[in-house]
């Protein structure tokens, strides 16, 4: 074995380094290629799930003159590996170093990898600054969800980009070979492409209390705000017709087939909901060709249909139908990511069964009517009485009920309504089913105002708050047929901070990497103690983040346009305080100014 | 229903593959080859594969012998002749044959041959030395966890029909009992010869055996 063969056999999961699996594409290193990595700063099996690595692994690897290459963050047994033999960290595709890169493109899905990021960059040998980077090293990109307040990372990043990446990212990589592969020349034309934000051609101040004072361009015909990128038809959008199939046991091990993108149901606590606007469907002629292919391609027993509200594809019922049918003697299942609370769903799940069981998830994320009413999530304790009551005449004995804890205006009157839930629905088993197997799992996350959202000026609710909320349905949920799962507000809290952070938390990352933090998202490794320290360490106080802000404060992100109006975001929080509901935009626009100025006419 | 008989070689990184992780990469290149699997009964159907001897992880093979239930029969030289389509680089496909109903893989392996090529300098007679030692023992003792946790003593010495060392390629050939009667794993048998860190040695497996009226043939 060699040098780097001797640490993966060494290592706990080889199949996370080895590289070589089905679809995995090879290119002569020997050309002119312009050498990309995309980074998921979170181990394989997280980031082999991630449908954003396939499309623009395949996206890039299809051009002749571009190569792309995956890496992952080791789990720690490699990173020791790694650093007692002096190895640099790797792409699995031809074992390179990180430094022989053109590009290093990290995807950013989660606030707690962002040490991964660094610690990456450290691996590799790549300074954790821009400006202490050299021509000669690769220029580290990123993009996702958490780009839009890009603020966290600004001094670590050389660009970002906003919205959706398949056609910024060849316009970027072709502007790339135009200049010459200048890397200075480059950033400047970059930053000039909507969609594109280069952080170090802007300036921020702050006033006395580290509020934001002023944000504005540093050099001559850099725009003064950025806009997102979107693709306006989904049915010729570029979809991999292949798609890596890991060796290895990942979160989700299936053929993943993206049916729309957006969402319209407005729930004002959700990021997704809002930035990904406006909703974008395929036809299912080129849906049913997509999973086709992908199956042929693959050999993947599942297809998941997804996108951010599967049942509210407009021809779902048909689509399911008839993918079952095309796909059933191979024995080939279809799955749903989430399921709605309502009678329809029903009827898709009665279909969809027929091949494989699964468990069954609804979101209902608050206890009481008020509160929901609040969020604007759209369902009435009937719906989700019925529901379980048809679920279980149908024969499933396992649900699980996802709710959210913290969220603006909650009082214990709300928390206790999710034991009322709880205690509704086991009585429902009761009366409807003969069995006695109910397991009903009841899992509480914590609410994290996000930027671009209309909850994006709310204050994180307390530490104190949050951990006796979850104490209260800890001993209110003991019971044989609930299961609670919950989730530890500290990491939420910094998640928090992250989320709404500036500028100035790009020194205390450095700081926490150099300190040897990292892999935050995993609770093992979590240390939130540490973390205060650094923060003490570099007089920043953290609750500045999480705390409620006025309309009129300039926020980190105000630079980044989503394409949903502030004067909407503002309007609807506004009307969360009276509990009013703003409908689904499917039954009528609701005027938040996406399908405005040069996203234009999109829905 | 008939079944596929195929003889496969695992090279490169497939070695790092475990079992079960192997087992599913042939199910779906079977899969994207178009095979016509037959599948089990019930909510979670799953189509009926099987390997003679599991490979250990780290270990090449020239000789992977498995069963595939099929639906229905096929040709399986067109299978071979058309395997780079559906198969990862590394897994080569050598013979493929219907066999009418499986006998039991498994319960059919009783040998295994293994070159195990050593990546570290060592003088040859100390290797010499070390496995005449070993072999002119009666018994060899080692301590083994049973699958139910209790530690017992098991003489490894009888499990070893032959072991030699090539000095030309610096290799250990060893000839060990395999399957559910008497199973010795190379790197089992290697730890106890020597003190060598296990990442420096190329264990590769090159036949099985079954017996048939009492003399060893190949498997497959």
């Amino acid at each position: 074995m060699k040098p780097l063969e001797e640490i993966i056999y060494l290592s706990e999961k080889p199949s996370r380094y080895m590289g070589g699996e089905f679809n995995q594409v090879l290119k002569p290193l020997d050309g002119d290629l312009i050498r990309f990595a995309f980074a998921f700063p979170d181990i394989y099996e997280v980031g082999m799930s991630h449908l954003g690595l396939h499309i623009l692994y395949n996206l890039l690897n299809d051009r002749e003159n571009i190569f792309c290459e995956r890496v992952f963050s080791p789990w720690v047994d490699m990173e020791k590996h790694l650093k007692d033999r002096g190895l640099d960290l790797f792409t699995l595709e031809t074992k390179s170093s990180l430094r022989d890169m053109d590009f290093i493109g990290f995807t950013l899905q989660y606030e707690l990898s962002y040490t991964n990021i660094l610690k990456i960059l450290e691996l590799s040998g790549i300074p954790y600054y821009a400006e202490e980077r050299e021509a000669s090293h690769p220029l580290v990109m990123a993009g996702g969800s958490c780009g839009y307040n890009p603020e966290p990372l600004a001094l670590i990043m050389d660009l970002f980009v906003i919205g959706e990446g398949e056609e910024i990212t060849l316009e970027l990589l072709e502007l790339y070979e135009a200049l010459d592969r200048d890397k200075e020349k480059f950033l400047f034309e970059a930053a000039k492409i909507p969609g594109v934000y280069v952080p170090k051609f802007y300036e921020v101040t702050y006033d006395r209390d580290h509020r934001i004072e002023s944000f504005r361009p540093n050099t001559e015909g850099i725009p003064a705000r950025i806009g997102k990128r979107i693709v306006k038809d989904m049915n010729g959008v570029y979809y991999p017709p292949r798609m890596i199939v890991p060796f290895m046991d990942v979160v989700h091990n299936r053929a993943v087939v993206e049916i729309f993108r957006g969402c319209t149901a407005g729930c004002r606590f959700c990021q997704a909901g809002m930035i990904y606007r406006p909703v974008r469907e395929k036809t299912p002629e080129v849906i049913k060709q997509e999973a086709r292919d992908l199956i042929d391609a693959t050999g993947y027993e599942e297809i998941s249909l997804t996108s951010l509200s599967t049942l509210d594809y407009s021809q779902i019922g048909p689509l399911i139908r008839e993918l079952m049918e095309e796909h059933e003697a191979s024995k080939v299942g279809i799955s749903l990511p989430s399921l709605r609370l309502d009678s329809y769903s029903v009827e898709v799940l009665k279909e969809v069964q027929k091949v494989r069981k699964t468990g069954l998830t609804f979101a209902v994320e608050a206890g009481s009517q008020r509160l929901r009413d609040v969020i604007n999530k759209g369902v009435t304790e009937e719906d989700l009485y019925t529901t379980m009551e048809s679920i279980f005449s149908l024969g499933w004995d396992r649900v699980k009920l996802y709710f959210m804890l913290g969220l603006p205006t909650e009082t214990m009157e709300d928390v206790k309504a999710i034991q009322t839930i709880g205690s509704s629905i086991e009585a429902i088993y009761r009366r409807v089913s003969s069995r006695k197997r109910l397991t009903l799992t009841i899992s509480t996350s914590v609410f994290v105002p996000k930027p671009h959202t209309p909850f994006q000026w709310e204050a994180f609710d307390t530490l104190e708050a949050l951990k006796s909320k979850e104490n209260f349905l800890k001993d209110a949920l003991k019971h044989k047929a609930f299961k609670y799962q919950y989730h530890d507000p500290k990491s939420s809290y910094l998640e928090g901070v992250f989320a709404r952070g500036d500028r100035r938390l790009n020194q205390v990352l450095v700081r926490a990497a150099r300190e040897g933090i990292r892999f935050d998202g995993w609770q093992e490794f979590f240390d939130f103690d540490h973390w205060m320290a650094v923060f003490k360490s570099l007089d920043i106080d953290p609750e500045f983040y999480l705390r409620r802000r006025d309309y009129e404060e300039t926020l980190p992100w105000d630079h980044i346009e989503s394409g949903v109006d502030k004067a909407y975001l503002i309007k609807e929080n506004e009307k969360s305080k009276n509990g009013e509901l703003t409908r689904d935009c499917r039954r009528g626009c609701t005027g938040c100014g996406v399908n405005q100025g040069h996203l234009g006419e999109v829905c | 229903m008939p079944f596929l008989q195929l003889l496969a070689k695992k090279e490169g990184n497939l070695r790092f593959l475990s079992h079960l992780e192997t087992h599913k990469m042939l199910e779906r290149s079977l899969r994207r080859a178009g095979v016509p699997l037959a599948f089990s009964q019930g909510f979670n159907p799953h189509p009926n594969i099987s390997f003679a001897a599991p490979l250990p992880v780290g270990t090449l093979s020239d000789y992977e012998v498995i069963h595939v239930e099929l639906a229905v029969g096929i040709d399986p030289g067109e299978l071979i002749a058309r395997q780079r389509c559906c198969f990862p680089g590394d897994f080569v496909l050598l013979k493929g044959k219907l066999v009418e109903k499986s006998p039991s893989l498994m319960k059919e392996v009783v040998r295994s041959d293994y070159r195990v090529t050593l990546n570290l300098s060592c003088a040859a007679e100390e290797i010499e030395d070390r496995i005449r030692e070993f072999l002119n023992q009666d018994s060899h003792l080692i301590r083994k966890r049973t699958k139910k946790g209790r530690i017992n003593d098991l003489d490894i010495r009888p499990q070893v029909r032959t072991l030699t060392y090539d000095e030309k390629d610096h290799s250990i050939f060893m000839s060990l009992d395999t399957g559910s009667v008497s199973n010795l794993k190379p790197l089992v048998l290697m730890k106890e010869l020597f003190d060598f860190p296990e990442e420096k040695l190329d264990v590769r497996r090159t036949m099985l055996y079954k017996s048939k009226d009492g003399e060893l043939i190949e498997l497959y």
